[in-house]
């Protein structure tokens, strides 16, 4: 099997073997460095390439212009070697050494013209990114018109790189097949730019053959064009809007954790207080020495993507050109920042991989009724909370507690009928960690408060986490069991605070009053009518019952900062 | 000695004056000159014909001129000068003089050994 190429040699197209395509680029590049110091070098070449082609054309006309190795040692032979050609009077008639150093030459490079590739021709002639020189370019035009002029004398002054081997000379590359079969894979781009340039010649002479029908098309082209671009105009202006407006609101959500701009900010089930952004990643998350760079990483990693919405949105807006430049250097430094924050953040992100879950149960011996009234606890310690409904959680005086970076979490609670004889409080702490031990450390890491007496139960609306620890995918969940034929007294209070499923936020909206009962009859809660008891008296110094795990745990409870 | 090489000059010296020549009888491209030179076995490699070409135009000896072809690319259609002109009737008669010595020399010698 062969390989074969398509080029183009002074405007003739041949297919060509690989093999043969090597031959002769070896052979022009012996040409140019022979007369390459020679006056008029270029001219000679050219001419003898524009002969090679008529030669090719003459010999490959039976085989649809197929040249083979066959095909380019005969023309070789017919041309002779360069230093067969020689016309100067001290010829000299050993060949040159082949290693002599290739030079570059100065072309105009039309393959990667943006105009008439000036700026990459001078690329590869000084090996500079055309980028830089089109920027140069760019600079001097407000300088009078410099870079224009400039630019215009030097495309009148600078030739085109026309064929293959002008192309050769152009890059001064050594040829190797791998050069070659990237020059010809060049090549055939440009070929078929040109092909289709000639089927646009084409079309517009077929059009100019009917003048008359002409005139019609032109028309609705012209017409369909202007409204295509007014279509496109406002579908990009409109992009553009939603992108911005898009990047706005991230921004501002992202200012608001970032500054803190608000009291206290409620998020899944934990609801933070007095706390920045920084701040928390710092104090709750964040379990390494390089805390700091690590915030700067993941603030730059949520900035950026936010900060180039915003900047396609003006560019989609007001149709401005799409920089590269900017779009790199963006993806690039977020590629850093996600890198440094993950390497930085590893230690913490691995300790959310095991989870673990303890259950603490409750019984009610002091209870002295059949109702089991569920209050909740107005009076926490946690000060100068506002809660959902603006009611002020009063200050306690038991915990003096910072006046910035609370953490608190909000408890599920789950009310179910039992076949139990006895009411029963069940607490399902959990946690992660890195492994089980310390999932289970964890959970000892916050605190959950409640009061029982003689009533029912005090319930606080927050656990917290401990100062000096970590969030850890900490949760509570509370489930109450009540047994078949008793009741439950609810405070209509509870609605506002607990994570509660749908069933009872539904009940305790549509009850009327502060306090609302229930009675479990076959398993299910029928409203009851208000038993003449007496309201539990909240006062402020309830010595709480603790729940057992938060004895376990004492000895943890050294800062860690 | 190499005789192969000695031949290549004698051609090569003579080349000029028959390339003038060919483009004096009428104007032509390369592959014409080409053709001729070839027919009269004064060139061995094609290759020659274009540093010669060039030295000639620079020398201001030749212009050219593109035509279109109508089966290809456009040609370079050589013509002579004024001074190619000059230069090809003072050729014409140096070598005219220099067959004659040369003539003389060999062959007057042979007749009288």
């Amino acid at each position: 099997m062969e390989k074969t190429l398509t080029i183009n040699i002074n405007g003739w197209v041949f297919n060509i073997n690989e093999d043969a395509y090597e031959k002769l680029t070896e052979y022009f590049k012996n040409l140019n460095g022979y007369f390459e110091k020679q006056d008029g070098g270029d001219e000679i070449v050219a001419d003898i390439e524009a002969r090679i082609a008529e030669l090719f054309r003459d010999l490959t006309k039976d085989k649809e212009n197929l040249v083979s190795i066959k095909e380019v040692e005969e023309v070789i032979n017919i041309m002779g070697e360069p230093y067969q050609m020689d016309d100067a009077d001290d010829a000299s008639y050993e060949p040159r050494p082949d290693n002599k150093k290739f030079k570059r030459k100065l072309f105009r490079d039309p393959l990667n013209a943006h105009i008439a590739g000036v700026a990459s021709g001078l690329g590869k002639y000084i090996k500079l990114d055309p980028i830089i020189i089109r920027i140069i370019f760019i600079v001097l035009i407000p300088s009078g018109g410099l870079g224009i002029i400039l630019y215009a004398v030097l495309w009148i002054l600078i030739p085109e790189a026309a064929t293959t081997s002008d192309r050769i000379k152009m890059e001064g590359k050594k040829v190797n097949v791998e050069n070659i079969e990237n020059k010809v894979r060049e090549e055939t781009e440009y070929l078929k730019t040109k092909f289709n340039d000639f089927s646009e010649e084409a079309k517009d002479a077929y059009h100019r053959s009917q003048p008359i029908r002409k005139l019609g098309i032109q028309k609705l082209e012209a017409s369909f064009r202007v409204l295509g671009k007014i279509v496109v105009r406002i579908l990009k202006f409109l992009l553009g809007l939603i992108l911005l407006l898009t990047g706005i609101g991230f921004l501002i959500t992202f200012a608001i954790f970032f500054f803190n701009w608000m009291p206290s900010l409620e998020f899944d089930s934990f609801f933070v207080n007095g706390l920045s952004l920084p701040a928390f990643l710092d104090s709750f998350i964040l379990d390494t020495k390089y805390s700091l760079i690590a915030v700067i990483a993941i603030v730059i990693l949520l900035l950026i993507p936010i900060v180039m919405l915003i900047f396609n949105g003006i560019r989609f807006l007001f149709n401005l050109k799409r920089k590269k430049l900017v779009g790199n250097i963006a993806w690039q430094g977020w590629l850093v920042a996600l890198i440094v924050s993950l390497g930085l953040s590893y230690g913490s992100i691995r300790s959310f991989k095991s989870d673990a879950i303890q259950i603490t149960s409750h019984r009610f011996d002091q209870l002295q009724s059949d109702t089991l009234s569920i209050n909740l606890n107005t009076v926490g310690y946690y000060q100068d909370i506002v809660s959902s409904d603006n009611h002020v959680i009063s200050q306690d005086d038991q915990y003096l507690l910072l006046q910035d970076g609370l953490f608190y979490g909000v408890p599920s609670l789950e009310i179910l009928s039992t076949d139990k004889p006895d009411f029963e409080m069940k607490l399902y702490s959990s946690a992660s960690g890195k492994d089980e031990d310390e999932a289970y450390k964890n959970i000892q890491g916050f605190d959950y408060l409640f009061k029982k007496d003689s009533m029912g139960i005090l319930l606080d609306p927050y656990f917290k986490l401990d100062d000096y620890s970590f969030y850890r995918n900490q949760d509570l969940k509370i489930k109450i069991y009540i047994p078949e034929g008793k009741s439950i007294c609810l405070d209509k209070r509870i609605r506002k605070h607990f994570r509660l499923r749908y069933f009872w936020k539904g009940r305790l909206n549509s009850c009327k009053e502060e306090k609302c009962y229930w009675t479990v009859v076959n398993k299910k809660f029928m409203s009851a009518a208000k038993e003449k008891l007496e309201p539990m008296i909240i006062t402020t110094d309830i010595q709480y019952d603790t729940a057992d795990m938060q004895q376990l745990d004492s000895s943890r409870r050294q800062p860690l900062k | 000695m190499n005789i192969e090489k000695t031949k290549a000059q004698m051609r090569k010296g003579v080349l000029e004056l028959c390339t003038l020549s060919i483009i004096a009888e009428k104007d032509a491209y390369a592959s014409d000159i080409i053709e001729k030179l070839k027919s009269s076995d004064l060139i061995v490699v094609e290759g020659t014909l274009y540093p010669l070409l060039t030295r000639l135009k620079n020398e201001e000896l030749l212009q050219y001129r593109w035509e279109e072809s109508s089966s290809g690319p456009p040609r370079k259609y050589y013509q002579l000068t004024k001074k190619g002109e000059e230069s090809l009737v003072v050729l014409k008669n140096s070598w005219l003089e220099l067959t004659a010595a040369v003539n003389n020399l060999l062959f007057d010698k042979q007749q009288k050994q």
